[in-house]
């Protein structure tokens, strides 16, 4: 079967299984910016960056998925996954590793790896980590 | 802002729905292609005739609609690639008013076609645009499902909205589709049971929340007001239409779109009101979209989904307010951009007497409204139009 590969752009490097989270912040007007693109989406300044983030943030809505297209994923299902709005301004969508959460827990979201190790963002409940909520 | 003008003196006829299946070996091209000669045999017109189209279609590549004009030994001096998903079709009918209107073209088709063969879907929907490709599809590779499943669970925390209130519109879509022949699921029924009992996809999402992709096309004609009457063809008039993209952008969730900005001006310009309507087609690519279609163009108040449902039959021949009345797309599938269209097309059945099993009686007036593109979390484009009876029936 073949490998599952994701394309996040997210930057963690190449071993490194955990690591806070980073994002594309513009160095002219300071918007943080996700999904990452080309220039700023607020001021269009060629000035982004990864730059690390606080990854504080509130769960907006939670999904549990019972089929996915790729079928190197299949053995993982139910995978849930939320959205979240992050203090610092984007919605993210990332995989929740405690399935209890609900809609308006706070949460941190930090940069894991998933089962075919390609970086993602990973929200777990505040005080936790992401190496914690893995192992419960 | 300023208001649109009016669409004084341009029509719609010839509605054209084709080649429903669940999986084609045939390109988008033979869906659009065949549209276009069924317009034409429907119209009584020659090809030679139609000097402007607007097309739309996800299953191009590596094709434009430009190539299309050879492939059908077709010459245009108006040609537009509308590549809003769900929202084209209105988009369709704007555009090519506006070039009857200004003389840019006389009769301008408007097709949406695609095509479903094995695989296709998740082919689309895995490198679908780079925001999805990087921040949606990697978390679950679960395609639209995720971001409106998302959805649906937040909207029905905001509004205490419960699965059967969904269930409400998609059981009454499955009876629509049981009296319009070519729907793909119109020959199995759909009790509320059965909706509730179904399998989960991305909760809160289950299987009857989610449309079957398959292939098909979706067309009809803009022309003047005087070629109609001249051609005998039964005909509707654009009361007004809209369309926005990214309306709300600061929203940390979609639970509203472009209708809730520019209804009311919508309606002013057609000095109608919600009450007015006698049938509405949304885009249901999720129940969710529909309700915010609904609301948006004003047909309950926000948040009131669940009273709406419970009050109103959605049924197109159970008195209340007929909706999606062929079985829309959760009953008679989704074939790509041909979906788009679908609204449109139904409802210039509907105004001109032209369904057949669904036909609802006396309808003066509908609403068409349009929805599509996720790029990331949500749906970027929305339009809508309101459309009324017009002349030379029968």
């Amino acid at each position: 079967m073949d490998k599952f590969t994701a394309h996040t752009l997210l930057p963690l490097a190449a071993g490194k299984q955990h690591a806070t989270l980073q994002l594309q912040q513009c160095g002219h007007c300071r918007a943080v910016n996700y999904p990452a693109r080309d220039l700023c989406g607020e001021c269009l300044a060629d000035q982004l960056s990864w730059q690390p983030q606080s990854g504080l943030g509130k769960l907006l809505a939670v999904s549990a998925l019972h089929y996915s297209l790729e079928p190197a994923l299949h053995s993982e299902l139910p995978i849930t996954i939320g959205s979240v709005k992050l203090a610092v301004g984007p919605v993210v969508i990332a995989y929740l590793r405690q399935t209890q959460l609900a809609i308006g827990d706070s949460v941190e979201v930090s940069i894991g790896r998933d089962s075919a190790d390609n970086a993602v963002l990973i929200a777990t409940a505040l005080g936790t980590s992401a190496q914690t909520a893995k192992e419960q | 802002m300023k208001q649109p003008q009016d669409y004084s003196g341009v029509v719609l006829t010839t509605p054209v729905s084709y080649g429903y299946a669940k999986q084609s070996d045939k390109p988008a091209h033979w869906y659009i292609g065949s549209v276009l000669r069924e317009l034409c045999q429907s119209a009584g017109i020659d090809k030679k005739e139609i000097d402007g189209a607007a097309f739309s279609s996800f299953g191009l590549a590596p094709d434009s609609v430009s190539f299309l004009t050879q492939h059908y030994n077709i010459t245009l001096r108006w040609l537009e690639q509308l590549p809003f998903g769900g929202a084209s079709g209105v988009i369709a009918l704007r555009r090519a008013a506006r070039a009857v209107q200004c003389g840019d073209a006389e009769i301008v088709a408007c097709i949406g076609g695609d095509t479903a063969a094995a695989g296709s879907f998740r082919d689309l929907v895995a490198d679908f645009s780079r925001f999805s490709n990087s921040a949606a599809y990697p978390y679950g590779a679960a395609g639209p499902n995720a971001p409106f499943a998302l959805i649906t669970a937040a909207y029905m925390q905001r509004y205490n909205v419960s699965r059967e209130d969904f269930g409400r519109l998609a059981v009454a879509q499955r009876h629509n589709a049981q009296h319009y022949a070519p729907a793909l699921l119109g020959g199995k029924p759909l009790t509320m049971p059965q909706y509730l009992a179904a399998r989960p996809i991305a909760e809160p999402l289950h299987l009857f929340d989610c449309v079957m992709p398959c292939a098909g096309g979706e067309g009809f004609l803009v022309m003047s007001e005087q070629r109609a009457r001249d051609l005998k063809l039964p005909f509707v008039t654009i009361a007004a239409a809209d369309e926005r993209h990214n309306a709300f952008a600061e929203d940390p969730l979609q639970l509203r779109s472009g209708w809730s900005e520019f209804a009311g001006g919508l309606y002013r310009r057609a000095a109608l009101a919600p009450s007015d309507i006698d049938l509405v087609q949304t885009y249901d690519d999720y129940p969710v979209i529909s309700a915010l279609q609904l609301e948006g163009l004003g047909f309950f108040a926000e948040g009131e989904f669940s009273q709406f449902v419970a009050a109103t039959a959605t049924t197109f021949d159970g008195g209340g307010l007929p909706h999606n009345t062929s079985g829309g797309q959760l009953s008679g599938g989704q074939a790509g951009s041909a979906a788009g269209y679908l609204g449109v097309v139904e409802s210039l059945r509907q105004l001109t007497d032209s369904a057949v099993d669904n036909q609802v009686a006396n309808a003066q007036h509908a609403v068409v409204s349009g929805y599509g593109m996720i790029n990331y979390d949500r749906g970027l484009c929305s339009s809508a139009c309101i459309l009324s009876r017009g002349g030379a029936h029968g």
